[in-house]
């Protein structure tokens, strides 16, 4: 299940089902809504989501590049400690900001 | 240089050389015909006249042993006669003509002709040229008769001359030599039609060498024939398409612009900040991608004149210089509030530059553009000849912004009114006669609660603060429901006397215990109620309703109070927000209880929602899991 919340104008994007090839769909169609008008910023929370797999890494980047296109970001808040490791390892870490958790992410944004 | 033959064209040349080289190598095959023809003649004349030679002798003999020379003149006369013979003669011994074709010399003295003489065995052959010029070749033999010569017989051919040669050859010569000439006239036609494309490429390569410079030549795709015209046409095209005309240094100077005009798009399209320029009209002549997403109408402009979207919008002039503009204002007019008083559509200060937020409102949310214009002043001109705007979205800065005052206001009214209070009533008791005991105990009942008030304030906001940053957490432990809830309902009972408020609680008989932070639960569920206490005029009524589903505890507080309007009902759970409603105003609060009653809640794996109709009432609605420990 995703849920979306806006906290002032940054929206929060949570989820209890893992960013897999199952679900990589699910999550495009979401975030391609926030595509569709304004500049998308976005905070992803990891906190609830199990896993992310090859298809959830990569939609995850075509999701930034979308964003950045647009002028916006995708920022990620509150990863677990095996969903931390695989962005670590996978070097994702490098190209997305990384919060403790969504809060202190949504207020990245105001900086 | 050119030669005479540069003016005659390639496939010419090649048909021209190929019939030179074909018909001298087929005169020099009918030389070899002629020179084979004259051989075999004059082998088969020797060889024939040898033959008849033969003939004639056993012919001789045998008439010579049957008659005598009775009948020699008349049988050498028919025998010259028979095998065409220059002449035919029979010499006695006593050198004397017995007979001879020619009759008159017979019984007259043989004469010896003067010539090369060739002997085999018996017979002699005597090569001479007679009276007439011609080369007669006289074939000698001894006659017998009974193992007696009876005489010598002499016969003559007139030798074939080369003229008669040529005239054997030339019944061979429709097989030899026209079959030849018909090949390579066909040869000829199909070099030539294959050879006719490349007329086209060759003339102009032509005008390429003789041309001074390569740049100015021009060169024109061809006829296409096959694989050769193809490839030419492709070069020509290429050619045509600039690389192949300009010099090294426009090539290198236009592949360096173009890298640069590639890069500074690149940057243009990586800012996340929309940039434009305008002309003095305020047309736009160059925008980056973030423009479009921050101005949405103006992609549907770029639409409607049929233009390229903003992103690729560059230079902006229409393929025929007459489709209209877009102008940047009309654009921002379409979604954004540009008031009549905005600098921006002030023409004086076209020249200086201008800042203003812009607030528009898409669907439910409202947001806020900064908007920056700097009037652009090319080197070349000293005026200014467009402008240079840049926007930028701060809803989220003017949010922070707004709750940061919300939040000095709150703090200074929920600090400032308990710290009066306390030292008001802390001043009395300090310098007025207060002889009263039960005064002096209200007063000080008073700077308690006042107190009380203060450190709840205080707590919310360390509450708040570790909420920002993430820390605020739950002491999880296992507790009784039922217990908890009376405690919230004990600590909201003296407020619902104060209030006259009736007041409902349904709770089952059966409760079951619950995995969770007994305090911050009940300090929401104490919130939450107060809420409704707070809010409910006198009269009023309050429910407090739990039901135990399958997998969640349900737990709404209702109230028949003033209700919340449907355009603030979205904000209840922002923090420091408070309704502008003055019915609210006129109560104490934060701002933070609901706020925080929602993280609570959340911390916990469950929801809080709210329905309200305004005058009518709301109601909270806690859902929490059932999670036992």
């Amino acid at each position: 299940m995703i849920e979306r919340s806006k906290q002032g104008a940054i929206d929060v994007v949570q989820a209890s089902d893992p960013i897999n090839i199952d679900y990589a769909e699910m999550f495009r169609n979401v975030f391609s809504i926030y595509a569709e008008a304004g500049q998308p910023h976005v905070v992803l929370d990891l906190q609830a989501i199990p896993l992310i797999d090859s298809a959830g890494l990569e939609l995850l980047l075509d999701i930034q590049e979308k964003y950045r296109h647009r002028g916006g970001t995708l920022k990620l808040a509150a990863a677990n400690p095996l969903c931390r490791d695989i962005l670590h390892v996978t070097g994702m870490d490098k190209l997305f900001e990384i919060y403790d958790d969504s809060v202190t992410a949504v207020g990245s944004f105001v900086r | 240089m050119d030669s005479p033959s540069s003016h005659i064209g390639l496939p010419q040349r090649i048909t021209g050389y190929f019939l030179l080289f074909g018909i001298a190598a087929t005169l020099w095959l009918g030389l070899g015909v002629y020179y084979a023809s004259c051989r075999i003649s004059r082998e088969r004349s020797e060889s024939a006249c040898l033959r008849i030679l033969g003939h004639v002798i056993r012919s001789l003999n045998l008439d010579y042993m049957q008659h005598g020379d009775a009948h020699l003149q008349s049988l050498v006369e028919n025998q010259c006669r028979d095998y065409n013979l220059a002449y035919l003669a029979v010499i006695g011994l006593d050198g004397k003509y017995l007979a001879h074709s020619a009759s008159h010399r017979v019984g007259t003295k043989a004469t010896e002709p003067a010539g090369a003489t060739e002997s085999w065995g018996d017979v002699q052959r005597v090569r001479f040229v007679n009276e007439d010029s011609a080369i007669l070749q006289e074939y000698r033999a001894p006659l017998r008769a009974a193992d007696q010569n009876f005489g010598t017989v002499r016969l003559a051919i007139i030798e074939p001359n080369s003229w008669h040669a040529f005239w054997t050859a030339t019944h061979y010569a429709p097989i030899a030599l026209i079959g030849p000439f018909a090949f390579l006239m066909i040869g000829a036609v199909v070099l030539g039609k294959l050879t006719r494309p490349v007329e086209d490429i060759d003339r102009q390569l032509r005008r390429v060498a003789t041309a001074p410079s390569v740049a100015g030549c021009e060169l024109l795709e061809t006829e296409v024939h096959g694989p050769a015209a193809i490839g030419w046409n492709r070069l020509v095209h290429s050619w045509s398409k600039g690389s192949g005309q300009k010099d090294l240094q426009e090539r290198l100077s236009e592949s360096l612009s173009s890298m640069r005009v590639k890069k500074l798009e690149m940057v243009l399209d990586g800012l996340s900040d929309g940039i434009s320029t305008t002309d003095q009209d305020g047309s736009i002549l160059l925008a980056n991608s973030a423009l479009a997403a921050l101005i949405p109408t103006l992609g549907q402009l770029a639409n409607e004149g049929n233009r390229a979207e903003p992103s690729t919008m560059r230079k902006q002039n229409g393929p025929n210089g007459s489709s209209k503009s877009h102008r940047i204002l009309d654009a921002l007019k379409r979604g954004w509030v540009v008031p009549d008083s905005c600098p921006l559509v002030d023409p004086e200060t076209t020249e200086r530059p201008v800042v203003v937020e812009l607030e528009g409102h898409f669907g439910e949310d409202r947001r806020i553009l900064r908007v920056t214009r700097s009037p652009w002043i090319e080197p070349e001109h000293q005026h200014s000849t467009g402008h240079l705007w840049t926007f930028r979205d701060i809803t989220q800065q003017k949010l922070a912004e707004e709750m940061r005052n919300q939040f000095v206001n709150t703090a200074t009214h929920e600090l400032r009114t308990p710290l009066a209070n306390i030292k008001a009533y802390a001043e009395t008791l300090v310098l007025a006669d207060v002889p009263d005991i039960e005064q002096q105990k209200d007063f000080l009942n008073t700077i308690s609660a006042e107190a009380t008030r203060l450190a709840r304030f205080v707590d919310d906001l360390l509450s708040v603060s570790r909420m920002e940053v993430g820390s605020l957490s739950l002491s999880k432990q296992t507790t009784n429901l039922a217990r908890l809830l009376d405690e919230a309902v004990k600590k909201v009972r003296p407020l619902m006397k104060e209030r006259k408020t009736s007041f409902d609680v349904f709770i089952p008989e059966k409760m079951p215990e619950l995995y969770l932070d007994k305090d911050k639960i009940t300090t929401t569920l104490v919130n939450l109620l107060g809420n409704a206490i707070k809010y409910t005029p006198q009269g009023g009524h309050v429910a407090l309703r739990v039901k135990v589903l399958k997998e969640q505890l349900e737990i709404s507080v209702e109230d028949t109070g003033i209700g919340i309007s449907q355009d603030e009902i979205k904000h209840v759970f922002d923090k420091f927000f408070r309704s502008k409603d003055s019915r609210v105003q006129e109560e104490t609060g934060s701002g933070l209880g609901l706020p925080l009653a929602y993280e609570v809640v959340r911390l916990h794996g469950g929801t809080i929602t709210v329905e309200s109709v305004l005058d009518k009432g709301s109601t909270f609605t806690v859902i929490l899991p059932l999670v036992t420990a």
